[in-house]
């Protein structure tokens, strides 16, 4: 949990050690609250939501856009030519840059669906926003993100 | 899975129709080696959800969370897990857990009374046995 | 599941601050025979013994008064059916960790042992464990235990009183 956690925290905040803290916090506050344990639904969903609140209220706070941008993993080159490597770190940073140049919601739609699996309901939740929007949200970054790899084939296609 | 298929679902997905199964399934798709040119990009995508999946926390983050819940001696190691593992079988909820009583044997107190004195008696005769042996 | 670990040592702790009333040594011997025909039990419960201060206590010498008012229950579990064995199932069903040994009777024919839980100075339970040719018992008084009272009880008791006693236990078996 605490990795899907850090994925959550990451996106929003962009920075490791900032996403590290607030996972940290997030855990111990947990902890200090286990009494309630039984009564809650979902300590996954409790933790998720904290993460996103915490997160938001970071940025918030943050007076300059976020400094220091630490992105922990490269591209997975699979056996293909240099030039066909080329196109797909390129469609893989372009993927990146539009889901970095989405709203806040519609970023955290797609981490908690494409990334983390989670249910409509469970997004909803975590989100503290209804159904409808979380779909809404959904069908807005899927097909940005479609339109941008779209437009970035074609371009290259002109190219060659 | 078929072609035919997989286009079906392409097009619930983008029209945010599928359910967590199905996206599974088209995930599965993009991983395999047989995806058509004109749906090379959508492997693309489904490859960038799978990179961020891979995302991890730096070394250590879980034990620097555990040292401030509660500092524990460093020779623990192995034990702790081996521990934690029995703790799983047991479940959270274990705290809620009614323990399980054993009927009483009487329902009439006086009766239960003459038992309990009996009993202290036994026990006690015993234990004079053991404190005073008397062969 | 990372998240399982993690839960799960926090489960650990919190598992650690549990006390289950009825998983000590007696209580898991009785739980697995309870429902046994070759065993008799006996069972006061707390709520019994709450109802016992109201009993007519006037025929009951003082120092027995006091010492079951002290008392929050009792377990009894015996038989006769290859006693020797179940007294060392029952023996190591003892966490030794949690009891200490107090007296142990050990001649040709019987073996009796008492143990004892203690914390701050107070004994919270006594249980014995006695085994002869004729049968096995094992006994839990849980409560607040006074030992040397408890040892008086008997020294104090008429020869009458020892005559129905030995008669008690071979109607209980």
């Amino acid at each position: 949990m605490k990795d899907k956690l850090y994925r959550l925290a990451l996106r929003l905040l962009l920075n490791g050690h900032d996403a590290e803290d607030v996972v940290q916090d997030v855990m111990i506050r947990l902890w200090s609250r286990r009494e309630e344990w039984g009564q809650w639904q979902s300590l996954e969903a409790y933790c998720m939501t904290a993460v996103k609140n915490s997160c938001l209220d970071r940025l918030r706070r943050r007076q300059l856009p976020s400094v220091g941008e630490e992105r922990a993993q490269d591209v997975n080159s699979h056996d293909k030519d240099p030039h066909e490597k080329m196109i797909a770190k390129e469609t893989f940073m372009q993927i990146r840059k539009c889901m970095d140049e989405l709203p806040q919601n519609q970023q955290l739609v797609m981490q908690l669906r494409e990334v983390e699996g989670f249910s409509y309901n469970e997004i909803a939740e975590v989100m503290g926003i209804s159904l409808d929007q979380v779909k809404v949200n959904l069908f807005r970054a899927r097909n940005a993100i479609k339109k941008s790899i779209i437009q970035t084939e074609s371009s290259w296609k002109e190219n060659r | 899975m078929e072609r035919e298929q997989i286009a079906q679902l392409l097009e619930k997905y983008w029209q945010v129709e599928t359910t967590v199964e199905e996206e599974k399934m088209l995930a599965e798709y993009f991983r395999g080696p047989d995806v058509p040119a004109e749906w090379e990009m959508y492997r693309e995508i489904f490859s960038f959800y799978e990179q961020e999946r891979k995302v991890k926390p730096g070394e250590g983050l879980e034990e620097r969370i555990m040292e401030r819940v509660r500092p524990r001696p460093k020779l623990w190691g192995a034990w702790w897990s081996a521990a934690a593992c029995i703790v799983v079988a047991l479940g959270i909820s274990v705290y809620q857990r009614d323990t399980p009583t054993i009927k009483d044997t009487y329902d009439d107190p006086q009766q239960a009374l003459a038992a309990v004195q009996k009993a202290l008696l036994v026990a006690s005769r015993n234990m004079n046995k053991g404190l005073h042996p008397l062969k | 599941m990372r998240y399982n670990k993690l839960l799960v040592v926090l489960g650990l702790l919190l598992v650690g601050a549990v006390s289950y009333a009825q998983d000590d040594a007696i209580g898991k011997f009785f739980g697995k025979y309870v429902e046994d025909s070759r065993f008799s039990v006996v069972s006061v419960s707390p709520k019994m013994f709450r109802l016992l201060s109201k009993v007519n206590w006037d025929t009951i010498p003082a120092d027995l008064r006091q010492t079951v008012s002290k008392l929050q229950s009792l377990r009894i579990i015996s038989t006769e059916t290859t006693p020797f064995v179940f007294y060392k199932e029952a023996l190591s069903k003892i966490d030794m960790k949690e009891y200490e040994e107090l007296i142990s009777v050990r001649d040709k024919n019987d073996n009796i042992r008492f143990v004892v839980k203690e914390s701050g100075g107070i004994i919270h339970e006594l249980l014995m464990i006695a085994v002869d040719n004729d049968g096995f018992t094992m006994m839990s008084f849980v409560g607040d235990i006074d030992l040397d009272k408890l040892a008086r009880l008997s020294s104090s008791m008429d020869i009458k009183g020892l005559e129905d006693l030995k008669n008690a236990k071979r109607k209980n078996k």
